[in-house]
């Protein structure tokens, strides 16, 4: 059941009008996909926060014509704050297989960090294929049993009913590793004047210096 | 060791001015949690090495911390008791632009406690107000 989303239709797009938007609480968005024209729409503050916040995929956009079914493709977030500035939706049918990224999250202390060994996960989203209803909110993977430099990849992860992992097999999801230790190097207090780019060393300083 | 670059075209730079918000370097690239800036400054390379060493001996080898700034732009300072004129002082430090936004430090595989508490030391050797973001679930 998608969550459902008042949508008004944008007339003015552009220069200080999304701005204006954001002021009274409406924020831009656009809506494109499946070879229809973008239709550049504004939705109610609260209640996209409400859908992101709770990891929604799927929503269906009242207003529109046809109240499509769109899915939550980008959220674009201000730099500084936790303000939403414009979120890009992707029409969809609900009974064809579509692409979205899904959030890995790991579950359990690995024993292998017991040690030495630190926990590193290089891949942070999986793609998934998969029908719109069957969105995983988020992948878990249970990584207790992880020792020094044990990985788990793509392949060792049961993906969850009527999802496909669109990555390779063997795309290491997480590892245990182990650090190199390097000597903590002391801190220089005296200032090294950096070599210059073109600067002939039989000279130094010769082009610095001001004649009379 | 403080950073600086290893070799640079003109040792000399001009102030130029910190208008506006971080358009780029304002997100987590590797980490799961880092510091932003929520003010512009010029960070020297010696408070930006103050602050990795307070996160790394807090952290004690849990995870790693990831500087994501990088000072390149050289300051120049006049000496004391000189006399006004005769050119641009001589460089003094390096220093990196931080605007509004920066992602200043991240750390990756430390537990969310010892990340946030060590971040949090690492912001205190900041000349600047910071606060404290983590990775959001992928939409």
């Amino acid at each position: 059941m998608a969550v459902a989303i008042t949508t008004n239709i944008r007339e003015k797009v552009g220069g200080r009008n999304p701005r204006r938007d954001r002021r009274d609480g409406r924020i831009p968005a656009i809506v494109y996909g499946r070879g229809e024209e973008p239709v550049p729409v504004c939705v109610p503050l609260k209640e996209i926060e409400k859908a992101v916040h709770s990891n929604t995929r799927v929503v269906e956009l009242r207003g529109l014509p046809g109240n499509p079914q769109v899915a939550i493709r980008e959220v674009q977030w201000a730099p500084v704050g936790e303000d939403i500035v414009h979120v890009d939706f992707v029409r969809i049918a609900l009974d064809e297989v579509i692409i979205v990224s899904v959030s890995v999250d790991l579950v359990g202390t690995p024993k292998g960090i017991s040690g030495e060994g630190i926990l590193d996960q290089p891949t942070k989203e999986l793609e998934v294929s998969c029908l719109p209803a069957d969105i995983p909110e988020i992948i878990t993977i249970n990584i207790v049993e992880l020792g020094e430099g044990e990985e788990i990849r793509v392949k060792d992860v049961a993906p969850p009913e009527g999802v496909i992992f669109t990555a390779g097999p063997d795309t290491i999801i997480c590892r245990v590793i182990i650090p190199v230790i390097k000597g903590e190097e002391e801190t220089a207090e005296t200032f090294d004047m950096p070599e210059r780019i073109g600067e002939d060393k039989t000279e130094e300083g010769a082009g610095e210096t001001k004649e009379g | 060791m403080a950073t600086q670059p290893k070799r640079v075209k003109w040792r000399k730079m001009q102030r130029g001015r910190i208008r506006g918000r971080a358009s780029r370097g304002n997100k987590l690239s590797v980490g799961e949690y880092g510091i932003q800036a929520l003010e512009p400054c010029w960070l020297a390379a010696r408070q930006i090495e103050a602050g990795r060493i307070a996160a790394n001996h807090y952290l004690a080898g849990e995870g790693r911390v990831i500087v994501a700034v990088f000072p390149d732009k050289s300051v120049t300072a006049t000496p004391a008791e000189t006399r006004m004129g005769k050119g641009k002082g001589e460089p003094e430090f390096y220093a990196a632009v931080v605007r509004p936004g920066t992602i200043i430090y991240e750390i990756k595989g430390a537990s969310e406690i010892n990340a946030k508490t060590a971040l949090n030391r690492a912001a205190h050797k900041m000349p600047i107000r910071c606060r404290l973001v983590h990775r959001r679930p992928k939409q």
